[in-house]
């Protein structure tokens, strides 16, 4: 147990530090956590408690690791590791329930619905959004973060600005023109 | 797209978005005109924003997206916070976590055994641990402050507070029972044991007033009940020092759980908070104790609707959902849930007074809402209806005293019957269109509503000197009145319809009655004051919008 604690740490810090392969290999821990959480949620917790994704998400790393041996660098740092898990949990989910559709699905409950997200049709495809984000990227790198940190972060203005060094007018701008950017996109990709 | 056009774009889209329509084309025109594909795409991104950029404030793409996300109110974790890692049979700071008990907040909090003296106690930590904010850190230290201060059998009381390996925490005595909420759930309860509850819990708040603390989000389950069933209150996490500034809570911060949360809590006026904000969650409590449901009808999914029928809304009186209430309960009640804070209990100890005199069966110091307060409160609930029907009464009056007393000439039996006729129609209208606005509340309503004033408005002309009657001037009131809606589009539609009635009977009066001479110089000033009137309830209206949307409302 300890040993994985360790592995899972030193997997955290380096995907702090921008590695997507740690992100990659952390992403089913993160997902064995989640489910772990959902279990004891759906047995102890009052119902009427509003699930946040993000902070069960930021739940899941805090249990994953051996807090006493990580001198985090700063919450920045984890909240936006926290973003890109929970966009990569949410287009999973997503992918997963267009397989199932299709026939082709686990049987499994979708871990999502447990936690009691994800209810109903989403307004907004997400695995669009997740590829029209990754062209986002690559016309403008902080346009593209700032939608990470706010959609699927869940953060407010002043963190989203605190994470990224800027300032709050920049963020809110930067989410307002990424924002309508990615509508039209959307709207595009709906209509071809 | 390249990202130097990315660039192009949202650069000019950041100019243009907050100009008017007119100002937009022009400045797109200068900024991307040999450019068409640009402005095309700036153009889609402006149509995005069709809601003035409403949305585009909140963290969403569109509305209703993931409710999940939706923040509670009472929940700092809303802000992204990391959950909450320690695990039972875990040391701590000289006490060993048992298990969790309670979270909400931002705290969380465990039974714990300390070491020394060696007690159980419960711990509060900051959900967030060491990642904790600055911000955080300060209000939680503010909610140990506070409660420290305090030394009262009603209220839980602070054994010690610290800091461990980074992480803040206090400790409290264990209550072990459940809370007032969980009571409330269970019907073997009788009212008048209810009622002697809520009598001590007042007392414990009415000392925390004393000592100049307002806890500011007293609801059942922060009430914990012991063993004998005597209650402690207990999260000061929102508590605030009367007196003080609190740069804790910036003004515009909404803090509190929307079912027992004062109008002035709702407004976020923390300056305007002071112990009769204590009192109306109270009284919200004892509605939920009498009733079974809080006060005000919480949806979750409309947040700032919610907030306004705290602000606007007339409770239902308890004795409304349940004819065995009490009188005196009932009064009680309703006058800790008044939305103006004098008109409440001043402070707890005031209310607690009260509630003895009932408890002993001596006459209570609060009085049943007098026939005035009744009428206007029906009134407050239904407020185009009331106008309507009290324009329609004093126009009435009027009319009988022409028609009985001065025996005006012109007061022709069929012109008795036609203003009798269309004042019922009217009345009625009203009547209807309220009750369906209550229920749906779709614009649709309001739309028909203005249709049907007017319309009956020109048929009633007819039977007057059509366009040369001074009732004529009925028609700028209903454009006046349209404002109230806080609809531009409705403002815009009211006032051509009313220029298209006000025509109609120019076009009648010219043709059918040459006799009254109607001259343009009367029906110009008319028709333009009317246009005027309501432009400027369209600018009005613009302006004030503009207001809410620059405060991210």
């Amino acid at each position: 147990m300890d040993d994985q604690q360790g592995e899972t740490t030193r997997l955290l810090l380096e995907a702090c530090q921008g590695q997507r392969a740690a992100l990659e290999a952390l992403l089913p821990l993160v997902y064995d956590q989640l489910k772990a959480i959902a279990v004891q949620r759906l047995r102890n917790e009052r119902r009427d408690h509003t699930l946040q994704p993000t902070a069960l998400v930021h739940e899941a790393f805090l249990r994953m690791v051996d807090q006493s041996r990580v001198q985090w660098q700063n919450r920045a740092h984890f909240c936006a590791v926290a973003a890109s898990m929970m966009r990569r949990i949410l287009v999973d989910h997503a992918r997963h329930r267009a397989a199932e559709k299709r026939g082709a699905g686990r049987r499994d409950v979708p871990l999502l619905e447990t936690l009691g997200l994800a209810k109903g049709r989403n307004p907004v495809d997400i695995v669009a959004l997740d590829d029209l984000l990754k062209e986002l990227s690559r016309l403008n790198e902080r346009h593209a973060r700032v939608v990470e940190l706010r959609f699927f972060g869940g953060l407010t203005v002043e963190e989203t600005a605190h994470t990224l060094d800027v300032s709050p007018a920049t963020v809110k701008n930067d989410w307002r023109t990424a924002r309508a950017w990615l509508l039209t996109q959307l709207s595009d990709h709906d209509a071809g | 797209m390249t990202p130097a056009e990315y660039d192009i774009v949202a650069r000019v889209f950041a100019q243009v978005c907050d100009l008017p329509p007119d100002d937009r084309a022009r400045h797109l025109d200068a900024a991307c005109g040999e450019h068409p594909h640009l402005r095309r795409a700036v153009e889609a991104m402006l149509e995005q924003e069709a809601d003035g950029g409403a949305l585009a404030a909140s963290g969403q793409f569109v509305p209703g997206m993931m409710d999940a996300f939706l923040p509670t109110l009472d929940s700092h974790d809303s802000q992204g916070h990391p959950g909450y890692a320690h695990q039972a049979h875990e040391d701590f700071a000289g006490y060993e976590l048992l298990e969790q008990i309670g979270r909400g907040g931002m705290g969380v909090v465990f039974r714990a055994r300390q070491r020394q003296p060696e007690r159980l106690v419960a711990l509060k930590m900051i959900r967030a641990g060491k990642f904790a904010s600055a911000a955080d850190v300060q209000r939680f230290h503010a909610e140990a402050a506070a409660a420290a201060q305090l030394d009262h059998e009603g209220i839980v009381p602070i054994y010690e507070v610290g800091q461990y390996e980074g992480e803040h925490f206090f400790s409290m005595k264990l209550i072990d029972g459940p809370s007032l909420a969980e009571r409330l759930r269970s019907p073997d309860w009788s009212p008048r044991e209810a009622v002697e509850t809520l009598y001590a819990v007042c007392l414990a708040v009415a000392h925390a007033h004393e000592q100049g603390i307002v806890h500011r989000d007293l609801k059942p389950s922060n009430i914990l009940l012991d063993r004998n069933g005597r209650p402690r209150v207990t999260d000061f996490g929102l508590a605030k020092l009367l007196h003080h500034d609190s740069s804790l809570t910036a003004a515009g911060d909404v803090m509190g759980t929307p079912g027992y949360m004062s109008p002035e809590q709702a407004m976020g006026a923390a300056d305007r908070v002071t112990a009769a904000s204590d009192v109306y969650s109270l009284g919200a409590i004892l509605y939920e104790i009498l009733t079974g449901r809080p006060p005000i009808q919480v949806e979750p999914a409309n947040l700032l609707d919610t907030l306004r029928k705290i602000q606007e809304e007339e409770v239902v009186a308890p004795r409304k959902l349940d004819r065995r209430i009490p009188w005196d309960l009932d009064t009680i009640c309703l006058k800790c849930l008044e939305k103006e804070p004098g008109l409440r209990y001043a402070t707890a100890g005031e209310l607690a007074a009260d509630l003895a005199r009932y408890l002993e069966g001596e006459p209570i110091l609060a009085r049943p809402l007098s026939a005035n307060r009744r009428v206007w409160r029906w009134a407050r609930q239904q407020p185009g209806l009331a106008a309507t029907w009290t324009a329609v009464t004093v126009f009435y009056v009027y009319h009988l005293i022409c028609f009985w007393i001065l025996q005006l000439p012109e007061q022709t039996l069929q012109f008795n019957i036609a203003s009798t006729a269309l004042c019922g129609a009217w009345c009625l209208g009203a009547w209807i269109f309220q009750r369906r606005l209550r229920r749906s509340g779709r614009p649709a309503v309001v739309f028909l509503w203005a249709t049907w004033d007017i319309l009956l408005l020109t048929i009633f002309l007819f039977v007057t000197t059509s366009a040369k009657s001074p009732l004529a001037l009925l028609y700028h009131v209903l454009v006046a009145f349209a404002v109230l809606r806080f609809r531009a589009d409705l403002v815009i539609y009211v006032t051509g319809l009313a220029l298209a009635g006000y025509f109609c009977h120019v076009a009648y009066t010219v043709m059918y009655l040459p006799q009254l001479a109607l001259d343009f110089r009367e029906v110009l000033p008319f028709a333009l004051s009317l246009a005027v009137i309501g432009w400027i309830q369209y600018l009005a209206l613009r302006r004030v919008r503009a207001v809410y949307e620059s405060a991210g409302i």
